[in-house]
Parts: C-alpha cells; sequence; structure tokens
C-alpha cells in the first residue's frame, strides 16, 4: 500500500526536510547542557540518580535506532527488542567467555559485540522482513518477536530460562584502568557510546543513504521508479538501526548485570515505540526526550503511584491523536501557527485536565484496591467521601473529554 | 488415541473462539484497513462486563447485553477518533490502536484490581454433555460452539443475504462508488467497527467464563488472533474460520506429544544439531503459529483465502 505513507507524512516533510533537530538553535545548548549534567552526576550525584542517567542514555540510544527505523524510514516495527535483546545476550555470554583473569582489556569496547550481534540480526531477519512495508511489515514484526520470545524456553542454554542470565562486569579489564564496578563509571562509559550513536544518526542524515531513507517514507514508488530497489534500502535502514539497537542492548546487559527475556520481548518492543512516539520520532532529542519521560514514569512515578502504567498509555494517547510528532513536535512548529495566549489557555486546560485525571484515577484506586494513595489527606478520607470525589471528579473528566472531542470535530 | 482425541475436541473448542474473535477483526481490517490492536482488549471488557453484569442480571442477561454495551463503546471509539486519524493514515491508526489496547489493560486493572475476578458460567452449564475419549465433555464448552456457530451464521447471513451486507460488501471494494450513490459509508464504518467489537466482546463474555477473567487475557490472545487473520487472509470469513480450527488444533495438538524432535527428525542425530534435537515437540506449541504466519506474510501476503496484500 504505497499510498498511505505518502499521506501519513504529508504533513511533515515542511518542518523537518532540511533540518534534523527541529531546533538547530537549541541543539548545541542542549547537549552541552546534558554533558555538563552528566560530568555533575558522576561528581556529586547520588547512586539512584546515576543509575537512572545511565538508564536515560540506554534507552536514548535504543530510541534513536527506533528513530532511524521508524521515524526516517517510516517502518513501523513491533520487534525491534529482537536486535536489543539477543544483543544483550551475546553480550553476556562475550563477557562470561572473555571474563576472568587474563582475559583481554577490552570493556570499552564490549558494545561492539553487540553492534556485531544486532548486525547479524539485521542481516538475517532483517532480509525477509523487509520485503514487505506498511502494515504488512508491522505484522511480520510482531510474529517475529513473538516467535523469538516464544523461542526462550527452547533453549535454556541461550536465554537461561525464566530467570535469565547474569553477569559480572567487573570481570572484563579496562583498557583504561578505571573500575566499572563504580556505576559513575559505567555512566561515562555509556554516555560516550550514546554520543558516539547520536554522532552516527546525524551523520547518516546527510549522506545520501539518509535522504534515500527519507524518500523511500514520502513516496517509494516514485523511487523505485528512479531506479533504487526500495526493499533494500528498507534493508539497509533496518540493518543500520539493528547495529544500533544492538549497541543499546549491550550497554543494558552491561549496567544491569543481567538479561532476562523480557528483553526481546513484544513488552520492550513497545517500550521503545512508545517512548519515541511520545518523544518525537522525527527529531535527534526526540528519543531522549521519550526516555527521560519513561524513566522518570518507571523508577519515580512508579513508587508514588501504582497507576502509572495508565497515565504513560494516556499520554501516548494524547500524543498519537494531538501531537504527530510528539514533545519535540510541538516545540518544532512555525510561529504564528497559533498565538502564544491561545497555547497558553490550551497548556492550563490540559494541565487543569491532568490534575482532575489523576484526581480520578488515584481515587479509583484507592477504592477498587484498598491502598491509601499518595495524594496528599487522601489517606483519611472515608469511602463515601471517596466515592464522591470519585462521581464528581469523574464527572467532570467525562465532560471535558466531550468538549476536548468537540473541539477536535470543530478542527476538522 | 484417548489423548488424541480429547486434545481434537479441544482444539476445535478452543479454535471456535478464535473465530469468534477473528472474524469480527477480519471484517474490520477488509473494511477500513485497520489492524485493530484494541480488539482483544474489547474481548477483555466483554468478559469484565459480563461479569459486573451477571451480578446484576444474571449470567443470560449479560450474555446478552455485555455485548451490546461493548459494541456500543466500539461505534463510538471508531466515530470519535478513529475517523479523525483516517486522514493520518493506517499507521496513525495502528498506534493509536495500539495505545488504546495499552490504556485498556490498565484501566481493567485499575476498576476491577490486577488479579483474575471470579467469573464462572451458571450451574445450568456445569454439567457433563457427553463423555468421549476417556474425558468429560462439559455443557458451557458445548455452550461456547453453540455461541460462536449461531454467530457464524448470523453473520454470514447478514454479510450475505441482506441489503445492509450487500451495502457493507459493495464498500469493501468500491468505497468511493457506494458513496457516490448516496450511501453514508461513515455510518457503515462505524457499524462494522461496532459490530466486531459485539462479537469480541461476545467471545470474552463465553471465554472468560471458559477459561479466565484477566487482565492478561487480551495479550494472551491479542497477537494469536492476528495470526489467525493473516493466514485465513484479509476479509475472508472463511479463511478465519479455517485458520481459526487450524491454530486452535495445532497448539492444542503439539502440547499433547511427548515426543523430541530428534525422534522425529532422525537428520538432527548428528552431534552439532544436539541443542536443536533435544527440544521437545511441546515447546514448539507456542512458535508454531508465529512461524506460520510470518512465513504467510512473507510467501503469500493475501492469506489461504484473502482476495488481496496485507
Amino acid at each position: 500500500m504505497p499510498s498511505e505513507t505518502s499521506v501519513m507524512h504529508s504533513n511533515r516533510d515542511h518542518q523537518n526536510a532540511g533540518t534534523l533537530l527541529g531546533l538547530p538553535r537549541m541543539k548545541g545548548l542542549l547537549l552541552c547542557g546534558g554533558m555538563l549534567g552528566v560530568a555533575g552526576l558522576v561528581a556529586w550525584g547520588s547512586g539512584f540518580a546515576v543509575l537512572l542517567a545511565t538508564q536515560i542514555c540506554v534507552l536514548w540510544c535504543f530510541g534513536l535506532s527506533y528513530q532511524l527505523l521508524f521515524g526516517r524510514t517510516g517502518m513501523l516495527s513491533f520487534g525491534h527488542a529482537v536486535n536489543f535483546g539477543l544483543a544483550a545476550f551475546a553480550t553476556t555470554h562475550a563477557v562470561r567467555w572473555l571474563g576472568g583473569p587474563g582475559g583481554w582489556p577490552i570493556y570499552e569496547i564490549l558494545p561492539l559485540f553487540g553492534a556485531l550481534a544486532g548486525m547479524l540480526c539485521g542481516l538475517v531477519l532483517g532480509y525477509p522482513v523487509t520485503r514487505r512495508s506498511g502494515v504488512a511489515f508491522a505484522m511480520v514484526t510482531l510474529g517475529l518477536g513473538e516467535l523469538v520470545a516464544a523461542c526462550f524456553l527452547m533453549f535454556p542454554g541461550f536465554f537461561g530460562g525464566e530467570a535469565g542470565i547474569t553477569l559480572q562486569r567487573t570481570t572484563v579489564a579496562s583498557a583504561l584502568g578505571l573500575d566499572y564496578g563504580r556505576s559513575a563509571n559505567q555512566l561515562v562509559l555509556t554516555s560516550c557510546w550514546s554520543l558516539l550513536v547520536v554522532g552516527v544518526i546525524l551523520w547518516l542524515a546527510q549522506t545520501p543513504f539518509g535522504l534515500a531513507i527519507v524518500a523511500v517514507r514520502e513516496n517509494p514508488q516514485r523511487i523505485e521508479y528512479l531506479g533504487y530497489r526500495t526493499a533494500s534500502v528498507r534493508w539497509a535502514s533496518y540493518l543500520v538501526a539493528s547495529t544500533l539497537a544492538g549497541i543499546a542492548g549491550s550497554m543494558s546487559a552491561l549496567t544491569y548485570e543481567i538479561v532476562t527475556v523480557d528483553s526481546v520481548s513484544l513488552h520492550t518492543s513497545a517500550n521503545v515505540l512508545l517512548m519515541t512516539v511520545i518523544g518525537g520520532a522525527q527529531s535527534v532529542l526526540g528519543p531522549l526526550v521519550g526516555a527521560v519521560f519513561l524513566t522518570v514514569m518507571q523508577s519515580v512515578v512508579s513508587d508514588w503511584t501504582r497507576a502509572w502504567l495508565f497515565y504513560y498509555g494516556f499520554v501516548f494517547v494524547i500524543v498519537v491523536l494531538e501531537a504527530p510528532d510528539g514533545i519535540m513536535g510541538l516545540f518544532g512548529r512555525p510561529r504564528g501557527e497559533r498565538s502564544t495566549r491561545s497555547s497558553m489557555t490550551r497548556a492550563s486546560g490540559y494541565g487543569l485536565f491532568a490534575v482532575l485525571l489523576v484526581v480520578f484515577v488515584e481515587t479509583c484506586y484507592q477504592l477498587t484496591l484498598g491502598e491509601p494513595t499518595q495524594l496528599p489527606g487522601w489517606q483519611d478520607l472515608k469511602p463515601p467521601e471517596l466515592k464522591a470525589i470519585l462521581l464528581c471528579s469523574g464527572a467532570l473528566v467525562a465532560a471535558a473529554i466531550v468538549l476536548w472531542l468537540r473541539s477536535r470535530e470543530v478542527q476538522q | 488415541m484417548d489423548v488424541l482425541g480429547s486434545s481434537l475436541l479441544n482444539g476445535v473448542t478452543y479454535g471456535f473462539l478464535l473465530f469468534m474473535l477473528a472474524s469480527g477483526l477480519t471484517l474490520i481490517f477488509s473494511l477500513m484497513g485497520i489492524m485493530n490492536f484494541a480488539h482483544a482488549s474489547l474481548y477483555m471488557l466483554g468478559a469484565y462486563a459480563g461479569f459486573t453484569l451477571s451480578h446484576l442480571l444474571g449470567f443470560w442477561g449479560a450474555v446478552i447485553l455485555a455485548p451490546v454495551l461493548v459494541g456500543a463503546g466500539g461505534c463510538l471509539i471508531e466515530r470519535w477518533f478513529l475517523r479523525g486519524l483516517h486522514a493520518r493514515g493506517h499507521v496513525a491508526e495502528l498506534l493509536f490502536t495500539f495505545g488504546l489496547a495499552f490504556l485498556i489493560e490498565e484501566s481493567v486493572k485499575l476498576v476491577w484490581g490486577s488479579g483474575a475476578v471470579e467469573f464462572r458460567f451458571p450451574p445450568a452449564l456445569e454439567g457433563r454433555l457427553f463423555y468421549a475419549f476417556g474425558a468429560a465433555y462439559p455443557i458451557h464448552k458445548g455452550f461456547m460452539v453453540l455461541v460462536a456457530v449461531l454467530s457464524l451464521l448470523c453473520l454470514y447471513a447478514l454479510i450475505g443475504y441482506t441489503r445492509i451486507g450487500l451495502i457493507v460488501r459493495a464498500a469493501l471494494t468500491h468505497p468511493k462508488m457506494v458513496e457516490n450513490l448516496g450511501h453514508d459509508t461513515g455510518m457503515i464504518f462505524m457499524g462494522v467497527f461496532g459490530l466486531g467489537s459485539a462479537l469480541a466482546a461476545l467471545a470474552g463474555v463465553v471465554g472468560g467464563a471458559a477459561l479466565a477473567t484477566e487482565p492478561s487475557m487480551a495479550a494472551q490472545l491479542g497477537t494469536i488472533v492476528f495470526v489467525v487473520v493473516v493466514i485465513g487472509g484479509l476479509g475472508s470469513i472463511k479463511g478465519a474460520f479455517l485458520a481459526a480450527m487450524l491454530v486452535g488444533l495445532l497448539q492444542t495438538m503439539l502440547i499433547a506429544v511427548d515426543l523430541r524432535l530428534v525422534q522425529v527428525l532422525p537428520l538432527l542425530a548428528s552431534k552439532s544439531f544436539e541443542v536443536l534435537g533435544q527440544v521437545k515437540i511441546s515447546q514448539l506449541a507456542p512458535i508454531v503459529p508465529y512461524a506460520l504466519m510470518v512465513g504467510m506474510l512473507l510467501a503469500r501476503p493475501r492469506g489461504l483465502f484473502g482476495t488481496r496484500d496485507a
């Protein structure tokens, strides 16, 4: 179905044809700020903050690979975690094999094993799946992801069964003589590799290859007519994306020192998809925003409420409906499209709605699960009061949704 | 022999459940081009709605009312969300239904808790229908098959022999022409989406009571239903039926086989294939449907009975 892809992206080409970041002036500032943040964390940060930052780097890297595949080439994959997870397993086996006294001091280049494994995945699995595009590609990758995830009980030697396999990163010596038992050093290494991946993505965007994949997304028929083989271009894009995902996978294995079958499953594929779409699949900073969002939700908000997945899904749905280019896409919109005042009104409207929704959801949770929520003062409320709050906030949320749908109808 | 027979029976029963889900999904897919990721979530919503309604109205009321409610919900989803997304292409719709599936699962946990709820058939359906292959076949499984067959016949009659069905079939192949003739294709889309949702919810009420009503039930069936639709061919109810039977039988039959791969394929006896040869055939059961789906999409994207490519 070639026509669908051209329809799908026709609203984007004016914004992002020239710049990859969507924010050319701010990109340097943001990157410098990020690096300063990493340096600050390494110097003074607590162990938890360092771990969060490492996780953000890993997810950014993974998201960047997905962005190349989905955002640039227009291939919606539901099985991208296969490349990530298999590379994580391969790295773990490499560490277990190479580790121990007398091994080579190659810790810093271990992600290359992941890249190699990802590249192999891209070569072997990528070839058949990229013969198709559009919805068929989405379905094939979904099937492939489930296929690989279902294999884990068959090969307990490789996947380690339910428990997964573990490694100890200190068993491989460092070439630079650093102690990677300290999580701060791991953070520095991970952010260096992430920046390398960012560099690769930015460089690729300017090459003929980078232009060809966008062209295949925009108008496959015409590209075919010009003499390219679209399937080969898609395969090349898949190959690069799986290689980069492999780097991310091996960094995740080294960070957590454990890999389970979850890392190849649909769950992980869904996470990278949600994260990239929320952040914005069109810019390099989009996956970073998505990675920060996912990490904050997963590690901070989840301590505060059990409904964090609900909020996560809700944000995703809102982004898909209202902001097709994600959070970064909101910043990249041309000025004058909406006045500052109306966007302020919109923002406060969304804020009010978010507060109402949180009150509704948390009250609902407290009533169904019988566990007090973290909303201040909510612990002392009795069930009748809670029910009254539930009804009121529910009615308001419903009214807000109806109003919002109305305004969408008017816009259309 | 007993094992073979009883897994044959169970496979057919499971196949009928899959078919109820797949028939709605394949209709929606072929008409609107939407791979509805939330279809299995509507199945789950049907089960939970049935659970709540069965407390208020009894089981029989729930069997009738839950599909109606979920079908109406499906209509609203199409009218309010999917219709607006249509102009942005299939990928946006796919993303939306994917997010919706996620959201429905979390909402179900929010309302009914994260564990399984106690949803059972009424005592009238609990007895044994007949005794075969050394095991009793319960009435409720027979009821499941009956519901599936009845809904199949209704659907077949509706699509094949009524005026509404005629318009829907025309909209499948020539949507622009149908619109030009003065039919409201928006209404047709909404109706078909609602009908598919109602069928999924009906499967949910019956399947939820037969298996388990829990928040993971959507994820368990979600991708398998895609497999059925893809193998059967888009838009083909006949194909969906055969594929549902095939997948249902394969899954239940393979689990019952207590052999290792090397015993079936002596080729694998050599040392280098030892890992592969030691794999049990029963372990292949979860893999085979996906392998079939991937193979089918690559070799014959239109499926067994489809008329166009995925």
